[in-house]
């Protein structure tokens, strides 16, 4: 197994730090980014506090998408995510990467779809130039719902 | 011994008639008119921006049918509302002639999937009847007259309308997160 522990300024992972403009980044969204099915989600990096291979018991995203499940042969890994202890394991689909999204790519949704959408976590589109929008969701949202989910109790000494 | 009019007069002659006719300019209203199926339907002019042909719909998860995902307008994401599926017509791969019809309400823009537009046309506005009673349920909130066009019957229906009645379908019971 290994462990990923991320940062909480996320515009320190800017590979430009040299240049470090800080007006630049406020129109940055940092974002860990990966696969959930066909579709490329997205959510908040300042969130997520560690990267996992993946922990069986983690939440499969595609089961709190609505999707149907990952293929057994998948590539798979574990996202901790939250501010509080314990964390929340969220299982995503490979690749997951970090990238920054800038603001004139995020769009909001639009009123039907809002109204609409029964993925309550769905908080957005990021604009892909070549492929389909990526799904912003909100992980307070994604972990609301579920209040009775049980961390595996190695997980919970995970420090950030 | 009669002679041939000339040219100038068979001209002035003509001029003359044309000039009696009476001017009755009758306010006109311009309708874009589509098709689902073989049932004949149309929006005001005012409220489609453009008639979209090859867009690209990304299907987005937990949206019901009638909804058929979002497109991509030079930058800006709208969602498309699929009639057919809306209003129960049975399901039917999509036809060429389909078309996006990117529809802008007194609140809202959202794409509307129809089966083909028809034409683009200016009507007299006195011949846009009242809507009948008859009307199908589920059209009669959105209906704002009928006409006829040929042999066809055109029913008029209100974009702001339809996009409220949209809005205000309740929300479903169990919703995922």
């Amino acid at each position: 197994m290994w462990i990923v522990c991320l940062p909480k300024t996320w515009p320190r992972l800017n590979p430009h730090m040299d240049a470090y403009d800080e007006h630049q980044d406020a129109l940055l969204l940092w974002v860990v980014r990966f696969q959930a099915g066909t579709f490329s989600c997205a959510v908040e990096a300042c969130h997520v506090k560690a990267l996992h291979t993946s922990i069986p018991e983690s939440q499969p995203i595609e089961a709190l998408l609505g999707l149907p499940p990952a293929p057994s042969g998948a590539c798979r890994r574990t996202l901790l995510i939250g501010q509080n202890t314990p964390p929340y394991a969220l299982e995503v689909s490979e690749p997951v990467i970090l990238e920054s999204l800038c603001v004139q790519q995020l769009r909001p949704l639009p009123a039907l779809i809002t109204r609409h959408t029964q993925i309550r976590a769905l908080q957005g589109l990021a604009l892909d130039e070549s492929a389909a929008p990526c799904l912003l969701l909100d992980l307070q949202a994604l972990t609301l719902h579920d209040a009775t989910h049980d961390m595996p109790p190695h997980l919970n000494q995970i420090k950030p | 011994m009669e002679t041939t009019p000339r040219l100038n007069e068979m001209l002035a002659a003509h001029h003359q008639g044309r000039a009696d006719v009476v001017n009755v300019d009758l306010p006109t209203v311009k309708l874009v008119i589509f098709l689902l199926e073989d049932d004949w339907f149309a929006f005001y002019g005012e409220q489609i921006k453009e008639i979209l042909a090859h867009s690209t719909v990304f299907f987005l998860p937990g949206c019901p049918p009638s909804l058929e995902g979002v497109i991509n307008v030079r930058g800006d994401i709208e969602s498309v509302l699929n009639l057919r599926s809306l209003w129960g017509y049975p399901p039917t791969p999509q036809p060429k002639a389909s078309r996006i019809l990117l529809a802008q309400g007194e609140q809202i823009r959202s794409g509307i999937r129809v089966d083909r537009v028809e034409e683009v046309t200016d009507i007299i506005e006195n011949s846009i009847q009242a809507p009948p009673h008859a009307a199908p349920e589920h059209l009669r909130p959105l209906l704002l007259g009928q006409f006829s066009m040929g042999s066809q019957v055109v029913s008029l229906l209100d974009v702001d309308r339809l996009f409220a009645q949209n809005l205000a379908t309740p929300e479903p019971a169990h919703g995922r997160v």
